[in-house]
């Protein structure tokens, strides 16, 4: 044997580099592998282990929305795959096998959605959608789909393409195959490995995508990681682990398929494992369209947490129709997509000042009061608000505070005021909402002042005493406040009552807090945008939540607090007699509700971003 | 113009007629006539670059000529895709269909769009085809799971499962090693004359043109160089170039010093080298013409150094192949000739370094054209 066909001996490697590469790959995968851990862990609480178990599996599983998100997921992506492979597959050959003027151009456009930034995709989209009036819904993701995965596909068939002997289609010509028939027997039959690792790949990237999708969805097209996204807003839950667990589990399942095909390693059992999977989840995502074609649609456009999957049946039942839910995480992406005019919600159900923005915008239509034969059930307190008199445009769907939350097991001395807070020993034991004006309220409460002050002077103060409190801060945080107060991290957080009223239930050491100065007041309202398709359905839904039962059910799973009187009799003690979600009418004679201030809101901006850097 | 390949257009199963094939910066096929007879054995030879798998291409229509036309029989093709003729290729490495089994592979020609053939004539024909290449039992493997050699004979059985009127042969021995190659030839040859037609073979291999070919086309630069019979090319190579390439030849140039009886007295720096006068296929020789001459190196034999009319050498070494011994000796004006002399025990008393003079046969010594 010479010398150079022997392999030059591996010297060992160093224990440093070992250590090293441990090191990358722990960077990399670690954070992934707590999640799927905590996904099998019987506690709800995201820090503590306390054994294992399914159940969040089982409640994922039983949860309709998720599920229908799921359904929805795939049939985007089975659709969005059969389009993209369609379209993307003859362009990828006419790309590689001819020769044309502007090659090249054609070739740099292929690669160019890959690099926009997809933020910068979906907002194009929309605005296209807008432009073009095509309703936001689930046929907006396809076809948003469908073009960015078209480059996948073109990038991947051409790579197989330039593998094949050119020489082959020659041989079929020699033997007497047309050009179409060549095509069809040796080209197509060779590059079916690279048609189905494209596929698998854009199946994957269609499943997986979250930022271009949330700007196009509209109803009926609330995807699963739109779904997870909402659901994180009102607290991580291990079912969202579970999830995503599932998540991760299909898209690696998925890549490794098509690296399989794209290597050329794919043989019969994988293909017949494909196969399985394809048709598998072929029939469970078109079970949920198949069985509600025909029937009216009603799409509500609501906070996650919101509307219990129960009460959606129900309403589906009664009068024959299919209810779509989407989901929001703040005023702000809720108005942001009334705003492109091209979405098809019955019902939307914005906070208080949210409502002057709506109003302001010509985006609310009118609410024919005469049609609501529960109305009466509403406690009058919450009738004629300031954001809207007359009730012309809303109706009180719940209602809550933003207080303060204390575990009286940790804290060293009660917590009645906001003064309380700016207290040395709560030290990285105190949490705040991630929120300029919920931060400078808690300031300008303490002082006296309205929340809703535009002078300068009371804000410049109230950002002194926020910029004092920083160090005593342990994380501002609008979505896991609850579960930090139920898991210790922090002792004391400012917070919403819903939630904090629900773990309190767990935890009867948490005490939720309406400070002696008053604090935020909220009330989130049912509305029917100008653009609703089914405004007559949507009026039916508002008198159905305005069933007293109705508004029962909707407090307990959300820890709000309803404006229904009819709804106290229904409500278990634990609920009714709470003061944290049913707090006496004397603590609330300093709350306030929040206002749309305007350009006023540009100082507490511009304070808000010195704190926070 | 006298076209150099041009035939009779009777017979002729290929006429290509003053085609040339222009690539960027070059002409790949300069201004061609061939003409292919009825079950010739035609093979185009030359060196890479020479034309000769472009000139293939213009038949298949794989190309399309830029001036001239490609005629089978008395049918203008210049223009009638690949598809359409009834020409089949064996390609250079075999371009078998990696995903359809040997029998799938062979049938692919019987079983296309425009000819329906029933199922039974289709498996009657790919085991006729597999057993014409001995392949009887491969039908159903796999292309990758076959040697080179079988892959080979697969590539031959589909082209000619069809029935072609002429195969079409792009190197298709080249990446077959010696003794395999050696095989192939007699087979391929053989298979020729069992289906009686016309074989078009390209190669860059002298030995395999020669012992193959019914005729032997001779490509340079894009134009045929000599077209004739085996014997003919080695015997009477029409050109330096293909004395040459086409076996071992040794080259002295002199100028004609007399004529007598129809032979020419030519001067060499190393001596006077007889040659005949007549034409060969240029215009006959007279007094003060420069010449080449080329003289075979098995055509010479070892004489006393002042023997008459031999031209004298020094011995310089010797290389004993068995069978025959090649010896290199050099001529008095410096140029170096090869002598094979055959090891037929005839003492050769020769040492390096020895006088020799070296004799042929005046017809053996073949006038070259400029």
């Amino acid at each position: 044997m010479s010398a150079t066909s022997r392999p030059a001996p591996q010297a060992p490697r160093p224990f440093g580099a070992w250590l090293g590469i441990a090191a990358v790959y722990a960077y990399l995968y670690v954070p992934i592998l707590v999640l799927v851990v905590f996904s099998f862990n019987a506690s709800r609480q995201m820090a503590v282990w306390s054994g294992f178990s399914l159940d969040w599996y089982a409640k994922a599983w039983q949860d309709e929305a998720v599920i229908q998100s799921l359904r929805t997921s795939l049939f985007v992506a089975f659709i969005s795959t059969a389009l993209s492979v369609l379209v993307g597959t003859p362009a990828a050959i006419a790309l590689g096998r001819h020769r044309f003027r502007g090659r090249g151009f054609v070739d740099g456009i292929f690669y160019l959605p890959v690099v926009i930034p997809e933020i910068v995709l979906g907002f194009a989209s929309v605005v296209f959608f807008g432009l073009a009036g095509w309703k936001l819904g689930f046929w907006s993701v396809v076809v948003t789909h469908v073009a960015f995965s078209i480059s996948y596909v073109v990038f991947t068939v051409r790579a197989r393409l330039a593998m094949l002997d050119p020489r082959l289609e020659e041989a079929a010509a020699d033997l007497g195959a047309p050009p179409l028939e060549a095509f069809a027997r040796v080209t197509l039959p060779l590059l079916v490995p690279g048609l189905v690792s494209a596929a698998l790949l854009v199946f994957t990237i269609s499943l997986d995508d979250y930022v271009v999708t949330s700007f196009v969805a509209g109803s009926g097209g609330t995807t699963l990681p739109l779904q997870i996204y909402s659901m994180v807003r009102t607290g991580v839950t291990p079912e969202i682990n579970a999830i995503s667990t599932i998540l991760l589990l299909a898209t690696f399942v998925l890549v490794l398929l098509s690296q399989r095909y794209e290597s050329g390693a794919a043989g019969r059992g994988t293909s017949a494992v494909a196969a399985a999977v394809v048709i598998a989840l072929g029939v469970f995502s078109i079970g949920g369209p198949v069985r509600d074609a025909g029937k009216r649609e009603l799409s509500v456009y609501i906070w996650s947490q919101y509307l219990p999957e129960e009460l959606v049946a129900e309403f589906e039942a009664r009068y024959d129709v299919r209810v779509n839910v989407e989901l929001y995480d703040s005023n702000e992406a809720m108005l942001a997509k009334l705003q492109t005019g091209v979405t098809s919600y019955d019902i939307v159900v914005p906070s208080d000042y949210m409502i002057e923005v709506l109003r302001a915008n010509d985006l609310l239509g009118e609410i024919d009061t005469r049609r609501l034969t529960n109305l009466d059930n509403l406690n009058p307190r919450f009738l004629g608000l300031p954001f809207d008199p007359e009730n012309r445009y809303s109706i009180p769907y719940g209602w809550g505070t933003s207080g303060i939350g204390y575990r009286k097991d940790l804290c060293p001395k009660p917590i009645r005021s906001w003064a309380d807070l700016w207290d040395p020993a709560l030290r990285d034991r105190l949490g705040m909402l991630n929120d300029a004006r919920e931060n400078f309220a808690a300031a300008l409460k303490r002082e006296g002042k309205s929340l809703n002050s535009t002078d300068e002077a009371d804000i410049a103060r109230a950002a002194e005493l926020v910029e004092e409190l920083k160090p005593l801060v342990r994380t501002f945080e609008s979505d896991t406040f609850a579960e930090n107060l139920l898991a210790g991290e922090v002792w004391v957080t400012q917070g919403y009552s819903g939630q904090i009223a629900r773990v309190a239930l767990e935890n009867p050491d948490i005490e939720y807090v309406i400070p002696k100065e008053g604090c935020t007041m909220f009330v989130d309202s049912m509305c029917i945008p100008k653009s609703a398709p089914n405004a007559d359905l949507a009026h039916l839904f508002i008198d159905f939540v305005l069933e007293g039962r109705s508004a029962a059910r909707i407090t307990e799973v959300m820890g709000f607090a309803t404006p229904n009187r009819a709804s106290l009799e229904f409500l278990p003690p634990e609920y009714r007699d709470n003061p944290a979600i049913f707090p006496p009418d004397r603590a609330l004679d300093d709350c306030e509700f929040m206002t749309d201030l305007g350009s006023a809101m540009e100082i507490y901006d511009r304070f808000w971003t010195r704190i926070k850097s | 113009m006298p076209p150099v390949g041009a035939g009779s257009l009777v017979t002729a199963v290929v006429s290509v007629r003053s085609v040339t094939k222009r690539y960027p910066g070059v002409a790949a096929v300069d201004g061609v006539w061939l003409d292919i007879e009825d079950g010739q054995f035609v093979t185009l030879l030359g060196p890479s670059g020479c034309g000769k798998t472009t000139l293939l291409r213009l038949i298949a229509g794989f190309e399309t000529p830029d001036e001239g036309q490609v005629y089978f029989g008395t049918n203008d093709v210049t223009h009638v895709p690949p598809h359409e003729r009834d020409v089949h290729t064996v390609f250079q490495q075999y371009a078998l269909f990696p995903h359809l089994s040997v029998a799938d592979n062979v049938a692919f020609g019987l079983r296309r769009g425009r000819v329906r053939r029933p199922a039974g004539e289709v498996a009657r024909r790919v085991r006729e085809s597999l057993e014409l290449v001995r392949l009887t039992g491969y039908g159903d493997r796999m292309p990758a799971q076959l040697s080179g050699g079988q892959q080979q004979r697969v590539a031959i059985a589909r082209a000619v499962a069809p029935g072609p009127r002429i195969l079409l042969l792009d190197e298709p021995l080249g990446a077959l090693d010696r003794k395999l190659r050696e095989a192939m030839q007699i087979e391929l040859k053989q298979l020729q004359r069992q289906l009686g037609i016309s074989f078009v073979f390209v190669t860059h291999d002298q030995d395999e043109a020669l012992a193959m070919s019914d005729v032997v086309v001779v490509m340079k630069e894009g134009k045929i160089e000599q077209k004739g019979e085996p014997s003919e090319i080695y015997e009477h190579p029409r050109t330096r170039f293909i004395a040459e390439f086409v076996g071992v030849t040794n080259v002295i140039v002199g100028d004609v010093e007399s004529i007598d009886a129809g032979l020419a007295s030519v001067r060499t720096p190393a001596g006077i080298v007889p040659v005949s006068a007549a034409a060969n296929g240029g215009p006959a020789l007279s007094m003060g013409d420069r010449v080449s001459v080329a003289v075979r190196p098995e055509k010479i034999r070892f004489a006393e150094a002042r023997a008459a009319g031999a031209i004298a050498c020094r011995v310089e070494d010797a290389r004993y192949l068995g069978d025959v011994t090649h010896w290199r000796v050099r001529l008095l004006d410096g140029s170096t000739w090869t002598v094979f002399a055959q090891n037929d025990g005839t003492p050769e008393p020769l040492e390096p370094g020895a006088e020799v003079g070296l004799v042929w046969e005046s017809n053996h010594a073949v006038r070259l054209e400029s």
